[in-house]
């Protein structure tokens, strides 16, 4: 009896407020409406049975309401306030007693309320059909805990990232870290992927603006050492500072011909460190100064500052290209989310690419001969760059190479780019235009990529067919590019933004082409 | 209709049985005989014969309003008649005084030829007095009696003789023709403890009593109890149990008699000055009582306080202008009194 009467009584507003719960859901893409009606409408359920099974309800008031049904002139209710032996106790409990012999059910009978049923029956019936029925929200429910799932990979990643930074235990590494880790956190807050992709732009600002133009030279100057030292060491030595420190040990027993050489080397390597690392390449040039003039000890000293300097310079370039790293992370992660899909699929990315391109070739270009040793000048290199591919096209200096050494750089040609429909990266068997075909006599470099996954004929390149066309995957020549990109990006006249966004393109294109 | 040649079973012993030794049983079957005899004079007004017999069961006093010729004389006399008590008539005049109500010391003259005063009771030292028309006499009159009522002793002289027990006054008005009353003031009117009002009879009722009072012989009611026999029925009356929700029930229609109170209808807001006294929820408490042993039952119910309800509180409200201006009736207020404060329920979900 109160179960179905409390049923009738409360079970309608529960029904309705689980149908206009369901309604929200239908209205809104909120994920908790679906849910909440049913667990709304099931707690009620449970609610009321779990009430009626342990509900005890006190004596005065089963007598009163047996004394309703039963119409007894309050004969229970009397007769449990007064006892038997008062005077007329045993007449009340007998007469109690005699009423007690009926029926309960027909003292307390079920309430019938057929309209208080049928409407909770149709309210339950209308919240779950609400419920269950795919509504125009559920799609943007499902796109949205995507978006969420993607924001939440980013920031993972930025969080592996920033644990990597702080297993390296410097106080750079650590800043950035925490730089990181409070991006990861502003990313999970996000409420939707404009907010993820404005937070991760902005984060890309704020590194890119830590990174002033003499800190991106010192970087380049100090990759370029060590790659330079790498590749035709000085002395035995991992790196550059330890290379001069040792030859800093083993000059003075050098013969004058080889001091003579080595003097000559340095100047060379001095005159690449002018630009971005001063202090290295003044270090340098006293110790060639030193070697020409036969003071081996002022020439042990002069390298033994450079190697120091050397050192810092690395240590300094190292921190930078960790916070370049972690701007292009999230330029790149911008870029990604901005996507919809999955984004980094080939195929399917469309963009708004205009392309335009900003290089203006000038200046220092740096680069390395092949094969005859360093060289570098200033000349003015050449270069033109069409920016193409997914994600917005952006001019792109070509750096010249130059066997002789002297690298001439024009002011670039903006580049027109266009937008094309692919992605960052074509497929890895997409046949494209190799960096081969350039041609080194001229220091010209003429290089002309579409990012529709065709490639076009430059008449200025030949190419491996003499005609320009494409002859090989993308994958065999990947490393190529990723190669030439980072030479041209040791060149000072690069700003911060934009070697960013070449990396970012060469690392998508080495993770498409990777198997 | 009621056959004058029904004659109910007399209850025995005759003599009055001790007190004590009364059962319910008893009390019920007595109650039954004398409503009975009664009815076998009194024609068509069994809710009067009833009120005036509650009245009797709860010592108490009782008015009746209804116009002349209906039957509250012969009434009070077949009901004298039918517990073998004094019965006293006091026709209230404008010149009646007070001696006249309670009785005087006269001078009188013994057989030695000395002389002294000698207390003559009034009317009043009976167990039965009917004050007809007690609107007729001056308010000094009327307290004279009103005193006795509620003190159930007269002071004449200095001394105080107490009345009879049992003692009963039953009071009439008549509610048409008002010119030269004295209407009872509200403080006198609650010492009524109910208030009836006496109605014409119906047309077959009415054949009935002209087919009675015009023939050769009239139906005589037989004597059913004496004063002891009242007694025992009216300290059996207070013993019935009461349960509290009872109890505050009847608290709960007195307290929405007041305008004042927040449980009170709209109608009593209106039209009532002041509700009824605490006298009012005594007045449905001992009624209530009455009624269960009259119907058999051990104890008193809500249904019996609210059956008294009009009974013992219509002549309680102090009714305003208001209700004399719209034609508004204390039988109409004490409906909406109901209406608005219904019984207790179960308070149980789905339980009535």
């Amino acid at each position: 009896m109160w179960l179905t009467a409390t049923a009738t009584d409360v079970g309608p507003w529960l029904a309705g407020g689980a149908v206009a719960i369901a309604l929200l859901g239908w209205l809104r893409p909120w994920s908790w409406p679906d849910p909440v009606a049913l667990g709304l409408l099931l707690a009620g359920v449970v609610a009321v049975i779990v009430w009626a099974l342990t509900m005890r309800l006190p004596d005065p008031v089963v007598a009163r309401a047996l004394d309703r049904g039963l119409e007894t002139d309050d004969a229970f209710v009397t007769a449990l306030q007064f006892a038997p032996t008062d005077p007329f106790g045993p007449r009340l409990h007998a007469r109690a007693a005699s009423f007690a012999e009926a029926d309960v059910s027909e003292a307390l009978p079920l309430p019938r309320r057929p309209r208080a049923w049928a409407l909770l029956i149709g309210l339950v019936v209308a919240a779950i059909v609400l419920v269950l029925v795919r509504s125009p929200q559920d799609d943007v429910r499902e796109q949205l805990a995507a978006d969420q799932e993607r924001i939440a990979e980013v920031a993972d990643e930025f969080d592996e990232r920033a644990e990597v930074l702080e297993e390296a235990g410097s106080e750079e590494a650590d800043a950035l870290a925490e730089e990181l880790r409070a991006l990861a956190e502003t990313l999970r807050s996000s409420e939707d992927l404009d907010s993820a992709v404005e937070s991760l732009e902005g984060a890309q600002d704020d590194l890119l603006r830590s990174i002033d133009a003499d800190d991106l030279a010192q970087r380049a100057a100090a990759q370029g050492l060590e790659r330079t030292l790498d590749a035709n060491p000085l002395a035995a030595g991992e790196s550059a500072a330890a290379q001069l420190e040792q030859l800093a040990a083993s000059v003075a027993a050098m013969s004058a011909e080889e001091q003579a050489e080595l003097a000559e080397r340095l100047e060379q390597l001095a005159a690449t460190q002018e630009a971005g690392d001063p202090e290295t390449a003044d270090a340098l040039a006293e110790a060639a100064e030193a070697l020409e003039a036969g003071d081996a000890a002022a020439a042990a000293a002069a390298l033994a500052e450079a190697g120091e300097s050397a050192s810092a310079s690395a240590s300094a370039a190292a921190a930078g290209a960790e916070v370049s790293a972690a701007a292009a992370a999230a330029g790149q992660a911008a870029d990604a989310l901005a996507e919809p899909g999955e984004g980094s699929e080939a195929g399917e990315g469309q963009g708004e690419g205009e392309g335009q391109g900003e290089g203006e070739g000038q200046g220092e270009g740096q680069g390395e001969g092949e094969g005859s040793g360093a060289g570098q000048g200033e000349g003015e290199g050449q270069g033109q760059g069409q920016g193409t591919g997914g994600g917005g096209g952006g001019g792109m200096e070509a750096t010249g190479e130059n066997p002789s050494g002297n690298a001439n750089s024009n002011p670039g040609v903006s580049g027109s780019g266009e937008m094309g429909e692919g992605v960052a990266a074509p497929p890895p068997d997409t046949p494209v235009l190799i960096p081969s075909g350039i041609d080194e006599d001229t220091g010209s470099a003429q290089v002309d990529v579409t990012g529709d996954g065709t490639t076009q004929t430059d008449q200025r390149v030949t190419g491996p067919t003499g005609s320009g066309t494409a002859t090989v995957t993308l994958e065999s020549i990947a490393n190529e590019f990723a190669d030439r990109a980072t030479d041209a990006l040791d060149g000072t006249n690069i700003s911060g933004s934009e070697a960013v966004t070449v990396e970012g393109y060469f690392n998508s294109i080495n993770q498409a082409g990777s198997p | 209709m009621t056959d004058p040649t029904a004659v109910p079973p007399v209850p025995q012993p005759q003599s009055p049985p001790q007190q004590a030794q009364l059962t319910p049983e008893q009390y019920a079957q007595i109650a039954a005989t004398i409503e009975a005899e009664v009815g076998r004079v009194i024609v068509g007004q069994a809710g009067v014969v009833r009120t005036v017999l509650l009245s009797l069961l709860c010592e108490g006093h009782v008015l009746l309003e209804g116009v002349p010729g209906l039957g509250k004389t012969r009434l009070l006399t077949t009901l004298a008649h039918v517990v073998s008590l004094d019965f006293g008539r006091i026709q209230f005049t404008p010149d009646l005084m007070p001696a006249d109500v309670t009785g005087t010391q006269v001078l009188e003259a013994d057989d030695s030829g000395s002389r002294k005063f000698v207390f003559r009771p009034g009317p009043v030292f009976n167990g039965l007095v009917l004050a007809d028309e007690i609107n007729r006499a001056t308010p000094k009159t009327q307290s004279s009696l009103l005193e006795a009522m509620a003190e159930r002793s007269v002071t004449v002289a200095g001394t105080t003789r107490v009345l009879p027990r049992p003692f009963l006054v039953m009071a009439t008005q008549n509610p048409i023709e008002q010119e030269g009353t004295y209407p009872l003031p509200e403080a006198q009117l609650d010492r009524f403890i109910f208030k009836a009002e006496v109605p014409f009879p119906s047309a077959d009722d009415l054949a009935d009593i002209v087919g009675r009072t015009t023939g050769g012989a009239e139906a005589t009611p037989r004597v059913v109890a004496d004063a002891a026999t009242l007694r025992a029925m009216v300290a059996l009356t207070r013993q019935v149990p009461v349960a509290d929700e009872v109890v505050r029930h009847a608290v709960d229609l007195v307290v929405a008699t007041h305008p004042d109170n927040e449980t009170s209808p709209e109608s009593i807001r209106g039209y009532v000055r002041a509700g009824a006294s605490p006298r009012g929820a005594q007045a449905l408490i001992l009624g209530a009582k009455a009624m269960a042993l009259l119907a058999g039952r051990p104890s008193a119910s809500v249904d019996d306080v609210r059956a008294l309800a009009p009974a013992a509180l219509g002549h309680r409200l102090v009714l305003g202008y208001e209700a004399a201006a719209d034609g508004m009736k204390r039988s109409a207020l004490i409906q909406g009194l109901l209406d608005a404060v219904p019984p207790q329920g179960s308070g149980v979900r789905g339980a009535p």
